[in-house]
């Protein structure tokens, strides 16, 4: 018996270290990302005037946990919706304000105000992913519009490709913030501006929101129109080549905040 | 009848010269002041001065701030600015709070994680009520599983000093990172109070973060000498306090009327 118990015993062990072995070759094949330090940021906004990148200490808490895979759906969208809230109000902070005198219950004061009405903003959307920007959008400018564009990514190709837009008439009179969670290859943003252009939407008058970009997705669409704004929360150091995702990255934005992948098929689907 | 035009004439160009007088008295008496806001220079002295104030960036509160004064603001209007208000406030609060790191994983690979070091659970949101309460709207939807601690201080009419009615804080609350809020610092004598109670319960200073929407450089002054370890974070800081009344100025008026909708909007004026 004596014998027996200590054959069981062995094979534990042995099962037990293939385990461990097999567990950390398989942790060992994901690399650890490195975020850009502050001297890389610094240089990318010499670089890019019109470039604004948040301020580090508003947002990294919450884009760790958006960036974790084991965040689940509601945790996502709370936390993506909190960090869109601060990119709409950077965005409204940076259009064109007027002066002039109104009366508080004390007394007059110089008034400093958005120069353009509810109405004369409009936000366009690149679908699918743009409209989770909608919701807290709406919340801070009630009376804007909205346009959007129906723009998905050919899966072999990696190009884009354009499928749908509607865009209010009057857009070329507007102030237009462009939403879109992702900036990689800039390929799908570089498309929508070329196609808000040829509705006569002046270059000064465009503002594009981003969560997480890249340095080349910014170059490539500074290059074809350095006179719009770019406000992106985080630059990520990584563009992957064979699969065109950020890295670290989020994942697949569009399917974490719909639902419509389960948690378990995330590292599995890399496309 | 050329001698009863003139007459009628006359009369009526006497009745339009006392008119018009009579229109310039009323004007000269609501004749109100114009107030300016501190220069750049003057915000930086206050910074330097106080190493524990924040103010925020000008270009995100101003044209928020300037819909808040107008005094024909609606109610509707009103509610909707100060909810925008106070979220950029307690937005840049969490940003304030000690951070943890720690390695976690995103879909593609390892990252460092910069996390609030504390649990929502951890948090205690403190009202001065009655204005302060207007925090919470916005204080839940950001860290929803906090703790909430009320205290009611009300500032008597005459003596302008206030007074303590109730208090309902949570057991463990010197455990806790606490945010207190109030949308005006003025004469600083509520806030005070409300400090003096915390720290009866065993709070310490490190722990607090005060949030006021509009503040003075008196209030903020009084709140340091007594209270130089915690940490204020203010919209705007005016640039008079009046003294008959202890009004900021041009201020917001009387926050809580305007936000809880308990005073018509054509007496606000009046009611100083």
């Amino acid at each position: 018996m004596f014998k027996n118990l200590l054959r069981i015993g062995v094979n534990l062990s042995l099962l037990n270290t293939t385990y461990v072995l097999c567990k950390s070759i398989k942790d060992e094949k994901l690399p650890h990302y490195h975020f850009l330090n502050e001297q890389d940021l610094n240089k990318l906004l010499k670089k890019h005037q019109n470039l604004s990148i948040i301020d580090r200490s508003y947002t990294e808490h919450i884009l760790s946990i958006i960036r974790d895979v084991e965040t689940d759906t509601v945790e996502f969208r709370k936390n993506s919706d909190r960090l869109i809230r601060i990119l709409i109000e950077q965005a409204i902070s940076q259009i064109e304000k007027k002066k002039h005198i109104k009366q508080s219950p004390l007394g007059y004061y110089d008034a400093h105000e958005v120069k353009f009405e509810d109405e004369e903003i409009c936000f366009v959307s690149i679908l699918r992913s743009g409209n989770a920007f909608l919701f807290e959008g709406l919340k801070a400018v009630s009376g804007a519009s909205i346009g959007q564009i129906l723009i998905q990514r050919n899966e072999d190709t990696a190009l884009p490709s354009y499928l749908f837009q509607k865009l209010p008439a009057n857009i070329r009179d507007q102030q237009v913030i462009l939403m879109d969670p992702m900036l990689a290859t800039g390929n799908s943003a570089t498309l929508a501006l070329r196609i808000l252009k040829n509705q006569g939407v002046k270059q000064e008058n465009i503002t594009f929101l981003t969560l997480v970009s890249c340095e080349q997705g910014i170059e490539k669409l500074f290059r074809e129109f350095p006179k719009m704004k770019i406000i992106t929360a985080q630059v990520d150091p990584i563009l992957l080549k064979d699969f065109n995702y950020l890295a670290p990255g989020i994942g697949n934005f569009g399917d974490r905040y719909f639902g419509t992948v389960k948690k378990s098929q995330q590292l599995v689907q890399q496309q | 009848m050329f001698k009863n035009l003139t007459k009628l004439a006359c009369c009526l160009g006497l009745v339009n010269g006392a008119f018009v007088v009579c229109s310039q008295n009323v004007h000269s008496q609501d004749r109100l002041q114009h107030y300016n806001f501190l220069s750049e220079n003057e915000l930086h002295n206050l910074l330097k001065k106080h190493e524990n104030l924040s103010i925020l960036n000008r270009n995100q509160t101003e044209h928020i701030l300037s819909l808040m004064r107008e005094a024909n603001t609606d109610i509707v209007s009103f509610r909707k600015n100060a909810d925008r208000l106070i979220r950029i406030l307690m937005e840049q609060a969490l940003a304030q709070l000690q951070k943890k790191n720690s390695v976690k994983q995103s879909p593609l690979g390892f990252y460092t994680a910069n996390e609030v070091k504390f649990s929502d659970e951890e948090i205690c949101i403190v009202s001065i009520l009655r204005s302060g309460n207007a925090f919470l709207n916005e204080g839940l939807r950001v860290i929803q599983g906090a703790s909430i601690g009320q205290i009611l201080i009300q500032r008597n009419e005459e003596t302008s000093m206030p007074k303590y009615f109730f208090e309902k804080l949570p057991e463990n609350i010197h455990e806790q990172q606490i945010i207190l809020v109030d949308p005006m610092l003025g004469t600083g004598g509520s806030a005070s109070m409300a400090l003096k109670i915390l720290q009866n319960y065993g709070v310490k200073e490190e722990n607090i973060m005060f949030l006021t929407l509009v503040s003075c450089e008196q209030g903020l002054s009084k709140v340091f000498k007594e209270h130089p370890n915690i940490k204020i974070i203010t919209a705007q800081v005016d640039p008079i306090l009046i003294k008959e009344i202890n009004y900021l100025a041009p201020g917001i008026g009387d926050f809580g009327d305007r936000y809880f909708g308990t005073v018509k909007k054509h007496t606000r004026g009046l009611q100083v």
